[in-house]
């Protein structure tokens, strides 16, 4: 298998410090893989870089592939057209990712209108609907037709995120990237979308590259991870590995942590 | 003796929508007491009408035997020195432009307790394991974990016989998480505490009792581990099912994922 | 997390830029010599001294008016007038402006709605006619009239900085905290919400200082502002108008005072703000 992503010596810097520094890792097609990290652990400015999406004050160096475009450096503009057919990307707060002045219908329509344009289909509104209809279906979203109609703002956070999730699905990306996307649920939202982005992953055959900082939730979804601290690599391997035997005494750390939550149940 | 009692306690803010519908539970001196939800349960406004921030629209809640009463001034300044609140965001919850020294020492001028100020606040700090320098410096200087026990050490410095503690340990790290809930196991041991939380597993941690709300209304209520091992209801059922474990790897195969 | 919006609040804050600097310098300049003019100038103001439109010489370095009167002088009494109508109007406005935020802030919704459409109102008059207003209600002239209208005319934008300030303060939950350890609302307001909000409120005061000194210059221009002895620039400025081509010095002199004044208090603004909030800073 070939790697979809490959992410060489990335280092992101600010003006005054360096946040990631000499992140190496990559991603084969149909892969998943978990980043772990606490907070400044640079987990979400790495999935960041890898979308090209970096706010302009913050610089990156090294090397991202995906797919045969290299990231760093090229123009904003390039990369568009790579996003979406490549990459798409769910953020961790569904409500400021979202439009609040669209419908959410109108939402997933444009990815599927620029897939249809893309594959040469034709995108006239029956077809477009049809297809975001079904999409919204695949999400669970309850009641398609009128949640066609409705606005951001008038759906819960856990449909909010379907939405999201939909609107990424939608493009038929070969990389999703998920940062973070159940944290700001509550838990039983968080086991049903973390179901359902498992069947999606595994449906449509998409690489998932997951930032989390919550080790049972990275854990019950990727097959290898890697864990960050202060913005550099400190172990990867695969989920196994670094859960039932870590090397690096940070990550043994971490593991005893939640272990140690986990127990609080176990002895019950 | 019950320490808090809440006696079919209802609240609705003006626009309709009941956000508590009959809400009973009591807490009895010394207990650790878990109060389980979601959002949208009524948790927060639970806390509300406990801080005294606000009045139950119909219901009573008593505090030692007598009623909860916030239009009483004298009756509210012996209840704030009894009851002390920890909140979720430690980075909220402490005011950036004053020294440690005057946020811990807040309660304690604020509520008139005169004697042995400076030594109180020495003896708070030493009890959230925070140095003594500490007190000189502002809450920028610390981390999130840090903050939030310069935040316990200002609900403790009134020796308070309730402590409300909401989300305290949800907003942190996990290596934090864990330090702070051995903390409040310090604290649970020498007070009584409601401790408001989604997380099953830290209630499991360190709740005797726990009381489950579901769209502000308890569905069930307990022993920790009568509960939590015999959940009754289809929602603490799949409260329980829904938290996110780390899977058992077996013996032969390696690497494969228990299907969700 | 929240570290962002944490930053900005950091007391320990570094030193100021060079634009701080040079706008400190520019506005201690003018201070110094407004000062200075309490009990030094080269000549009386309103002496004739000197014979009528001189060009600049070593006894009058920036040469005399239509009557014979040391530009010089006049310009640095023009300073005084500029300084005590600036901070003057400033501090009026500040305490109109803060009282009645603080009130909207903690208002209950009604008089909190009320409190803002009123605010709203006022602040869709421009200053300058607010003023004229306020100086055309007056009985008489003076150099207060201009203070008190220029700082009732201020304060409905204070006003409305305040309340919004306030209400983010509100927000946070050092303020339950705070209520919960019994603390009162005034002390409340002096513990947390005054030292949280005044960054932003300085900045907002310098910026209205230049604003204000441009204000007075264009009543005084007008004939509303400060009645002599006041040598106010706007009144210098009207009255080198009738002789700009042949003695451009009388004209040029007092605006270029005041624009200095004007720039150095911009500056300073600015420099404060990017002390207030580090965060922007950084975007640069």
């Amino acid at each position: 298998m070939s790697d979809l992503l490959t992410v060489v010596d990335l280092s992101i810097r600010t003006a005054e410090k360096e946040l990631v520094k000499n992140v190496s890792f990559s991603l084969p097609e149909g892969a998943r893989m978990g980043l772990i990290g606490e907070s400044g652990s640079g987990k979400s400015l790495t999935a960041l870089a890898a979308t090209g999406l970096l706010p302009p004050a913050i610089t990156a160096s090294g090397s991202v592939i995906i797919g045969a475009q290299e990231i760093i450096g090229t123009p904003d503009q390039a990369l568009n057209r790579m996003r979406g057919s490549d990459v798409a990307v769910v953020f961790q707060e569904p409500l400021t990712a979202l439009d609040p002045l669209m419908k959410i219908g109108d939402q997933i329509g444009w990815p599927v209108r620029r897939r249809f344009r893309r594959e040469g289909q034709t995108t006239n509104r029956e077809a477009v609907r049809n297809e975001v209809l079904s999409l919204m279906e695949q999400v669970r979203l309850p009641e398609p037709k009128l949640m066609l109609n409705r606005y951001p703002h008038e759906i819960s956070g856990g449909q909010r995120q379907r939405v999201a999730i939909a609107m990424a699905v939608a493009c038929r990306p070969k990389l999703l990237i998920a940062d973070e996307p159940t944290t700001a649920l509550d838990v039983t939202t968080q086991a049903e979308v973390l179901k359902l982005l498992d069947g999606l992953v595994r449906d449509y055959g998409m690489s998932l590259l997951f930032i989390s900082h919550d080790l049972p939730v990275v854990a019950s979804i990727v097959d290898d991870v890697t864990v960050l601290r202060l913005g550099e690599v400190v172990e990867q391997g695969t989920t196994r590995q670094v859960f039932e035997a870590p090397s690096n005494p940070y990550s043994q750390g971490l593991m005893e942590a939640a272990r140690t939550f986990d127990s609080y149940l176990q002895d019950i | 003796m019950n320490l808090l009692e809440l006696n079919k306690v209802c609240f609705s803010y003006t626009r309709g929508n009941k956000v508590l519908n009959e809400v009973s539970f009591s807490v009895a001196s010394g207990r650790t007491v878990g109060l389980v939800g979601e959002s949208g349960s009524g948790k927060s406004t639970i806390l509300k009408l406990l801080m005294g921030l606000a009045k139950p629209s119909s219901g009573a809640i008593q505090f030692e035997g007598a009623p909860l009463d916030i239009g009483n001034r004298i009756l509210m300044k012996g209840y704030r020195r009894a009851v002390q609140p920890v909140f979720q965001d430690p980075y909220s919850s402490l005011d950036p432009r004053q020294k440690v020294r005057s946020i811990i020492s807040e309660p304690l001028n604020s509520l008139g307790i005169a004697d042995q100020n400076a030594s109180r606040v020495k003896r708070a700090l030493a009890a959230v394991d925070l140095p003594e320098d500490a007190i000189d410096r502002y809450p920028s200087a610390f981390s999130g974990g840090q903050r939030q026990r310069i935040a316990i050490a200002r609900a403790i410095v009134s020796e308070p016989r309730l402590i409300l503690a909401d989300e305290v340990v949800s907003a942190l790290d996990l290596s934090t998480q864990v330090r702070i809930v051995e903390l409040f196991r310090e604290i649970a041991s020498q007070t009584t505490l409601l401790f408001v939380s989604h997380d099953l597993a830290v209630v499991a941690a360190l709740c005797d009792e726990i009381v489950i709300l579901e769209r502000g209304t308890v569905v069930e209520a307990g022993s920790t581990r009568s509960v939590l091992a015999n959940p009754q209801h289809t929602y603490t059922r799949s409260l329980l099912d829904s938290i996110p474990r780390i899977p058992e790897w077996d013996q032969t195969h390696d690497n494969v994922r228990s299907d969700l | 997390m929240t570290d962002a919006t944490d930053v900005a609040h950091n007391p320990e804050r570094p030193k100021g830029s060079w634009v701080f600097r040079c706008g400190l310098l520019l506005v201690g300049a003018h201070l110094f010599i407004a000062v200075l003019t309490l009990f030094w100038t080269p000549y009386d103001p309103l002496d004739l001294v000197g014979l009528r439109l001189e060009k600049p010489s070593l006894a009058h370095w920036l040469g005399t008016d239509r009557l014979g009167r040391d530009t010089l002088t006049q310009i640095m009494v023009g300073s005084r007038i500029a300084m005590i109508v600036g901070i003057g109007s400033v501090a009026l406005g500040a305490f109109i402006g803060v009282t009645i935020g603080l009130l909207a802030g903690f208002a209950t919704r009604v008089w909190d709605d009320v409190l803002a459409a009123v605010l709203d109102i006022l602040i869709a008059f421009p200053v300058l006619l607010l003023a004229m207003l306020v100086v055309a209600a007056s009985p008489q002239p003076s150099l207060w009239t201009a203070v008190l209208a220029l700082g009732i005319a201020m304060s409905a934008i204070v006003a409305r900085l305040t309340r919004i300030l306030v209400k983010r303060v509100l927000q946070n939950d050092y303020i339950t905290a705070s209520r919960c350890a019994g603390t009162g609302w005034v002390r409340l307001v002096w513990l947390h919400v005054l030292p949280n909000i005044w960054p932003f409120l300085a900045v907002n005061f310098a910026l209205q200082f230049g604003m204000a000194i441009i204000a007075e210059a264009s009543l005084s221009y007008l004939g509303l502002g400060a009645p002599l002895p006041n040598t106010s620039w706007g009144r210098l400025l009207q009255e080198a108008q009738g002789t700009v081509y042949t003695s451009p010095l009388g004209a040029i002199a007092p605006g270029v005072a005041l624009v200095l004044l004007v720039i150095g208090a911009n500056m300073f603004a600015d420099g404060l703000r990017d002390i207030a909030d580090p965060t922007r800073r950084n975007e640069r």
